[in-house]
């Protein structure tokens, strides 16, 4: 299993050299969208040949039409003839409603007809597989989470990338069950996993912060996958606010051991 | 699925896992708005939070696109007409297009009437190890007519902007949508995305 950490900016980028050079990641997730207008050849010059993958944020493919995708479909593509990403992930969410964005990303209605013809159009555009990031339900409304990327899985328009914390987040917060995503049979080669914490508004509310440590329920999740689906292909630990370096270093290092355990039993 | 907007959060059930949620969505959008304006908000005071009240129902039922822009709304729905208000608030518009505008345009700079001869130029970043750039810089010659602001964007690298300023006709005033805009590009458009 490949070890990463996001890059969502220049100081991300050398954090991540640093976690690099220490031993403790083997790969880079690129934010792509933060860095659309570096140039390929600029971009290769900074990954020196290390492990990249692609994440992708505010594509909204769901909300554009095919030309107004284009350009970044295009540009894409080009990252991905010069790095061989690992992978190519998004997001399944909504950016806007009626043309009005969104403060945040909001779940998508998993009833919504167009759903999987819009991401399979998205993948072809890409012109490689796409994987998809599930969402942290903030109700009932997540529960038919898993059966979706089931159903997007078997159209052949995305795979899931699985947060296994997202997963966490959602349950408590009444979506779906996080043990049916190792359960389900569906593919487990990318995953993610952060931090979490109650909001501020409710704490029986719980919310993707990215801004601490790793919980026990997201750590029991994802030995639950290593034991009943084996080790996954790459796995994200991801921080974004109250950087904590020594605290990201630990998780970085407790995955390791984790995936390590599970591999020799 | 509903648009959160103060007006609505009112009709929630404070209880609510609803509320819970249109809550957070708002503060958020508080946050985006008022955490690179720390002036405005200092000088708004005790008016802060009914005028963010006030001003996201007026922007969403114009119909604004709720986006880079949205600083230049508050500054014209505030009336401001001081220089360090619109320095920040330009200065937020410019990193918000930054961040979220998908075009291939590698820079923004706006102008501002209220801010005479000041020119504030955001960059995209061109290496994985340098951020965003902000410049402030001085140009003369007018704004176009009736511009409260005017922007210009132009792809990578940057080069002193001369010519071609668009004026930014805001969407929103105090007692509800303004009069037509002149003729032009859908205003409902941002300007920072991809014609």
């Amino acid at each position: 299993m490949l070890i990463g950490v996001n890059i969502t900016s220049a100081a991300g980028f050398r954090r991540a050299g640093q976690f690099w050079d220490d031993g403790l990641i083997d790969f880079f997730e690129l934010l792509i969208d933060n860095f659309l207008h570096v140039e390929p050849g600029v971009l290769a010059a900074g990954i020196r040949g290390r492990p990249v993958a692609i994440h992708i944020m505010s594509s909204r493919f769901l909300h554009r039409r095919a030309d107004e995708l284009a350009p970044l479909a295009e540009r894409l593509r080009a990252l991905s003839r010069e790095f061989r990403p690992l992978y190519v992930s998004d997001h399944l969410a909504c950016h806007e409603i009626a043309g009005q964005a969104l403060p945040e990303l909001t779940e998508v209605d998993y009833d919504d007809a167009a759903l999987i013809s819009a991401t399979a159009r998205w993948q072809d555009m890409l012109g490689e597989p796409l994987l998809l990031e599930n969402y942290p339900s903030g109700g009932a409304a997540g529960i038919e989470q898993v059966r979706f990327f089931a159903e997007l899985h078997r159209a052949g328009a995305a795979s899931p990338l699985l947060d296994f914390s997202n997963a966490v987040v959602a349950e408590k917060n009444g979506g779906a069950a996080s043990r049916d995503w190792v359960t389900s049979g569906l593919p487990l080669t990318a995953c993610h996993i952060s931090g979490y914490r109650p909001s501020d508004v409710d704490d029986t509310f719980f919310v993707d912060s990215h801004d601490c440590a790793v919980s026990a329920e997201s750590w029991d999740l994802f030995a639950a996958a290593l034991r009943q689906r084996g080790t996954p292909g790459t796995l994200v630990v991801e921080r974004d606010e109250r950087l904590d370096e020594d605290s990201w270093a630990d998780d970085l290092r407790y995955a390791r051991a984790l995936a390590a355990k599970a591999a020799s039993q | 699925m509903v648009y959160p907007t103060p007006a609505r959060l009112r009709m929630v059930d404070r209880t609510s896992r609803e509320y819970t949620v249109m809550l957070l969505s708002l503060r958020k959008l508080w946050h985006e708005i008022f955490d690179a304006c720390p002036g405005l908000l200092a000088w708004l005071g005790a008016e802060a939070d009914g005028t963010f009240d006030d001003f996201v129902d007026a922007a969403f039922a114009a119909g604004h696109p709720m986006d880079w822009t949205l600083h230049l709304e508050l500054g014209s729905f505030c009336a401001l007409d001081r220089e360090p208000a619109w320095r920040e608030l330009c200065v937020a518009a410019a990193r918000r297009w930054v961040r979220e505008c998908q075009t291939d345009q590698a820079w923004v700079a706006l102008r501002c009437a209220s801010a005479p001869g000041r020119v504030f130029i955001a960059t995209r970043p061109r290496s994985l190890d340098e951020g965003p750039r902000i410049v402030l810089g001085r140009l003369v010659g007018a704004l176009p007519d009736g511009g409260l602001v005017s922007y210009q964007t132009g792809g990578a690298p940057f080069v002193a902007p001369v010519k071609d300023w668009v004026a930014y006709w805001p969407l929103i005033s105090r007692t509800g949508l303004r009069g037509s805009p002149p003729p032009g590009p859908s205003r409902r458009r941002s300007p920072g995305l991809p014609a």
